[in-house]
């Protein structure tokens, strides 16, 4: 039996960048595109693709598997972006990235906290060392390379460094000392 | 955030936080005749986002906060430590 699903859609177009579409016709094209079918609209135009775009929701009625539907999405999708562009009197050089997210997915990545970034304090701090301790820590192999070298110090990416931590092999106390080589 | 059935969920009554986050972060917002207009610290995109039309559809901002991301956009915002 059929059941309604809702899925979020982003489309890019190719195009001549961000000023190449006009404010007023970004604008005016978020009404068309909820007139044609798209829930909760926005517009947008320009990113890497440099055309109009859109992300909104799509309603499909669906039985079958979650590919089965997806096909659908896609093609309703661009459907409903290319008749809202007709009636706004917007163009575009053709479809350049179209990405589908089921409504569950969409939750958890919304609420999906973004990446945290830590200096040589707030590294210490995570790994229970000293400051000095993290600069000698550092030259390992297997430590995470910083994103960023500032002039006030090396930033690193946390999730990176909680990976770095669960695995460091640690020894406590003063590193025994080697018994000098027979004479 | 607005409490929907006991999970966290975005309701367009956030769209006031959004908004502020993104002007902490540098996007410039300016006003339409339906709403606003959101350009990226970059310049190099810009999100139509329609207050009339959002405060009747409750998807609407997460398909805003969803293009904005794509721009760099960090939400939810980053607790000071």
């Amino acid at each position: 039996m059929d059941e309604e699903h809702l899925y979020n859609v982003s489309i890019e177009t190719w195009g001549e960048g961000v000023g190449s579409v006009d404010d007023g016709a970004l604008s005016a094209l978020v009404p068309v595109l909820r007139d044609v079918g798209a829930v909760g609209p926005v517009a947008s135009a320009g990113g890497v693709a440099g055309g109009p775009g859109a992300t909104f929701s799509v309603r499909i009625w669906a039985a079958g598997s979650e590919s089965d539907a997806l096909v659908r999405v896609a093609s309703t999708a661009i459907e409903i972006f290319d008749a809202a562009c007709q009636k706004a009197g917007i163009t575009h050089k053709g479809v350049a990235r179209l990405d589908i997210l089921t409504e569950p997915y969409l939750e958890r990545d919304l609420e999906r906290e973004p990446e945290e970034y830590a200096g040589v304090s707030e590294v210490a701090e995570l790994m229970g060392v000293s400051r000095q301790r993290v600069s000698e820590i550092r030259a390992r192999d297997d430590f995470p390379e910083p994103v960023a070298e500032l002039a006030a110090g090396p930033v690193w990416a946390v999730s990176s460094l909680r990976t770095f931590v669960a695995n460091w092999p640690r020894k406590p106390g003063r590193p025994a000392r080697q018994k000098k080589a027979a004479v | 955030m607005t409490k929907d059935k006991g999970k966290a969920r975005m309701d367009n009554k956030d769209y006031p936080q959004v908004r502020k986050a993104a002007r902490k972060q540098g996007w410039r917002v300016e006003a339409t005749t339906e709403g606003e207009m959101l350009y990226a610290p970059d310049g190099q995109s810009k999100i139509a986002w329609h207050t009339a039309h959002a405060s009747s559809d409750p998807h609407a901002l997460d398909s805003l906060v969803r293009q904005m991301r794509k721009s760099g956009f960090r939400w939810p915002p980053t607790r000071r430590r």
